[in-house]
C-alpha cells in the first residue's frame, strides 16, 4: 500500500510500508524509509536506489521544487526585436529540479527533465548553461505541466537601436520560486537595455510577479542578495553588460 | 690541568662565544623563520593567485634566505666575503661549463614560469606523453600520466617541443571521422548526425556542431563531425556519442562501409584454375 502525492507539501509522511511515491507531471520519484536509511530512486523498470543514513528513524522528509543550478540559455523559437523605446514582457517555462530534504539536510536533487548543455560566451571564457527552446509567449500558458516554473521577463529598450534577441541567458540562482494554485512561478526579471556601448541593467524584482499575487514562497534564491548582478544576458548583435541595479 | 684551562680560555674568548651565539641564532632561529615565511607566502600566493605562482614565490624566499644566511654565517666566522664571492664567480663559470644541461634546464624553467604555457593541474601533451602537471620545478616538470605513471620532463625538452595544453580552455571539440557508403543519402546523414548531437545531453548545443564532408575516399564518403563538450565530459561524450551514431545509422539504414576490393579474374586464368581444380 503506497500513497501517491502530486502536490508540493512542506512535509511528507511515509506510509505504513515506509514509502512515498511522488509524481510531478510525467516525472516520478520513489522514496522509502528503512530503519535509519532513506532510499530514493527515479521511476524505472529497474530503479537505481540512492541511499542515505539519516540521524533519526523517523526523519522530517520533504520534497521541494528547485530551479536548475546552472543558468538557463533560452532560444526563442522565433527571433524577436524590441524597437527603440519599446517594452515587452514575456514568459519562459523552466523545468524544475526535485530536491529531497531530510531533517533540513539536502539529500539530492533530481531534474524533472534532462536538459542539454550549452555554452554562453567566448570559447576561451564563458558560462555553462542549460539549453531551453522557448516560445517566449506574451501571456503565460493556461495549464502548463506542474514540473514547469513560469519565469516572467520584462525587457525595456532605452537605446536608440533595435534590440534583437536571439538568446536570453537567465541566471536562475537569483530567482525565488513561488507556488500558487499548484502552479510554480519565479521572481520577475527586469532588463533595461541602454545601447551596445552603455551598461544595461538587470533587476530581479522582489516578491511575486503580478500574475501570482498572494503566491507562497516555496524556495528562496540559491544565491542570497543576487537581486542585481553584473552579467551578460542577451546574445545577438548586442551584448548586455549589466551593472548592479539599485532599487 | 691548569695549562689545559688556560688554552681553553684562549680558544673560547668572549668574542668567540658571541660569534658562536650569533651563528647559532642565524642557523637555528633565522633560517627556520625564513622557511616559515616561505611556507606562509606560498600558501598566501596560492590562495590569491595560482598554485604555480605560490610555488615560485615560496621557493624564491626559501633559496634567497639560504644564500643570505650562508653569507652572514661566513661573515660571522671571519671569512671575508669579497674573495669568497670572487672565488664563487670562478667556480660558477667552471660549474656552468661542466653542467650546461642543468643550466639550460634552469633557464628554460625560468622561461616556462614567465611564459606560463601551463599551470599545476593542467593536462598537457608533450611529444607522446600526456598527463596532469604535478609540479614545475627548477630543472624539470613532473607529470602524472592518465594511466597513473610518474613522468619527469626536463624543462629544456619542454621549451624545445610543441606543448599542447588540453585543459587551458573550458570547452573543447570532439572530432569524429565518419565514413558512409556511397549510396547513403547525405542529407539524411547530416540530419541524423545533428539529431544525435542535439539529443546527447553532454554535447553542447552551442557552439554548433561542425559537419564537414571531407572527401570521396576509396570506399566511403568521409565526414568530419565535431561536437563541443566541456573538458571534464570529453570521455563520457566520446563513449556515448559513437554508440548513438551507430544506433542512429542502423535505424536509418545508413551503412558505414569497410574497405572493399573487387577482383576480376580473366577468362584464360579462370580456365586454367578450373583445369587445376578438376
Amino acid at each position: 500500500m503506497t500513497s501517491t502525492t502530486s502536490i508540493w507539501k512542506q512535509q511528507l509522511e511515509f506510509d505504513t510500508d515506509g514509502q512515498i511515491n511522488f509524481a510531478c507531471g510525467d516525472f516520478e520519484l520513489h522514496c522509502r524509509s528503512i530503519n535509519r536509511e532513506i532510499q530514493i530512486a527515479k521511476a524505472a523498470d529497474e530503479p537505481e536506489w540512492n541511499r542515505w543514513t539519516v540521524r533519526s528513524s523517523s526523519p522530517n522528509f520533504s520534497i521541494q521544487p528547485h530551479l536548475p543550478e546552472l543558468a538557463v540559455l533560452c532560444e526563442p523559437e522565433s527571433q524577436f526585436c524590441v524597437v527603440p523605446g519599446g517594452e515587452t514582457r514575456f514568459f519562459i517555462e523552466i523545468p524544475v529540479s526535485i530536491a529531497c530534504i531530510a531533517d533540513d539536510f539536502l539529500l539530492a536533487e533530481y531534474p524533472t527533465e534532462t536538459l542539454s548543455h550549452t555554452w554562453f560566451g567566448e570559447l576561451e571564457k564563458g558560462e555553462l548553461c542549460y539549453w531551453i527552446r522557448t516560445k517566449a509567449q506574451l501571456a503565460p500558458s493556461e495549464s502548463p505541466s506542474p514540473k514547469l516554473a513560469i519565469a516572467p521577463i520584462a525587457v525595456e529598450n532605452q537605446s536608440s537601436e533595435n534590440l534583437e534577441i536571439s538568446r536570453i541567458c537567465l541566471r536562475t540562482s537569483g530567482l525565488c520560486l513561488y507556488l500558487k494554485n499548484e502552479q510554480l512561478w519565479t521572481s520577475e526579471t527586469h532588463l533595461k537595455y541602454q545601447g551596445g556601448a552603455a551598461n544595461s541593467k538587470v533587476k530581479i524584482n522582489d516578491g511575486t510577479p503580478d500574475e501570482a499575487k498572494g503566491a507562497k514562497l516555496i524556495a528562496p534564491a540559491r544565491e542570497k542578495g543576487a537581486s542585481g548582478f553584473v552579467a551578460r544576458t542577451f546574445r545577438s548583435l548586442i551584448q548586455i553588460t549589466s551593472s548592479v541595479f539599485e532599487d | 690541568m691548569e695549562e689545559y684551562q688556560e688554552l681553553l680560555k684562549k680558544v673560547i674568548s668572549v668574542e668567540h662565544a658571541e660569534s658562536a651565539i650569533r651563528v647559532g641564532m642565524l642557523v637555528l632561529v633565522m633560517l627556520p623563520l625564513c622557511f616559515l615565511l616561505a611556507n606562509w607566502l606560498r600558501r598566501l600566493v596560492t590562495r590569491r593567485f595560482t598554485a604555480q605562482q605560490g610555488l615560485v614565490a615560496g621557493k624564491f624566499v626559501r633559496y634567497s634566505s639560504v644564500i643570505v644566511v650562508t653569507l652572514l654565517v661566513f661573515n660571522e666566522l671571519g671569512f671575508s666575503l669579497a674573495p669568497l664571492l670572487g672565488a664563487a664567480g670562478i667556480v660558477g663559470v667552471a660549474l656552468a661549463f661542466a653542467s650546461q644541461t642543468s643550466v639550460s634546464n634552469i633557464i628554460s624553467g625560468l622561461f616556462l614560469i614567465a611564459e606560463r604555457p601551463f599551470e599545476i593541474g593542467d593536462a598537457i601533451t608533450v611529444g607522446t606523453t600526456t598527463g596532469i602537471v604535478l609540479s614545475i620545478d627548477t630543472l624539470s616538470v613532473k607529470l602524472r600520466t592518465l594511466d597513473n605513471r610518474f613522468v619527469r620532463l626536463p624543462n629544456e625538452l619542454i621549451l624545445k617541443n610543441e606543448v599542447i595544453n588540453i585543459t587551458r580552455f573550458p570547452i573543447r571539440r570532439l572530432d569524429l571521422n565518419i565514413g558512409v557508403a556511397y549510396d547513403a543519402d547525405l542529407a539524411l546523414v547530416r540530419k541524423t548526425l545533428l539529431e544525435v548531437a542535439e539529443k546527447n545531453p553532454l554535447s553542447l548545443m552551442e557552439p554548433n556542431p561542425l559537419l564537414l564532408f571531407t572527401e570521396f575516399a576509396d570506399s566511403s564518403v568521409n565526414i568530419l563531425f565535431g561536437v563541443w563538450v566541456v573538458q571534464n565530459k570529453f570521455v563520457p561524450l566520446k563513449n556515448s556519442i559513437i554508440e548513438e551514431i551507430k544506433i542512429a545509422f542502423d535505424e536509418n539504414g545508413i551503412e558505414i562501409p569497410f574497405p572493399q576490393r573487387t577482383v576480376w579474374v580473366r577468362d584464360s586464368d579462370a580456365d586454367q584454375l578450373t583445369k587445376q581444380q578438376g
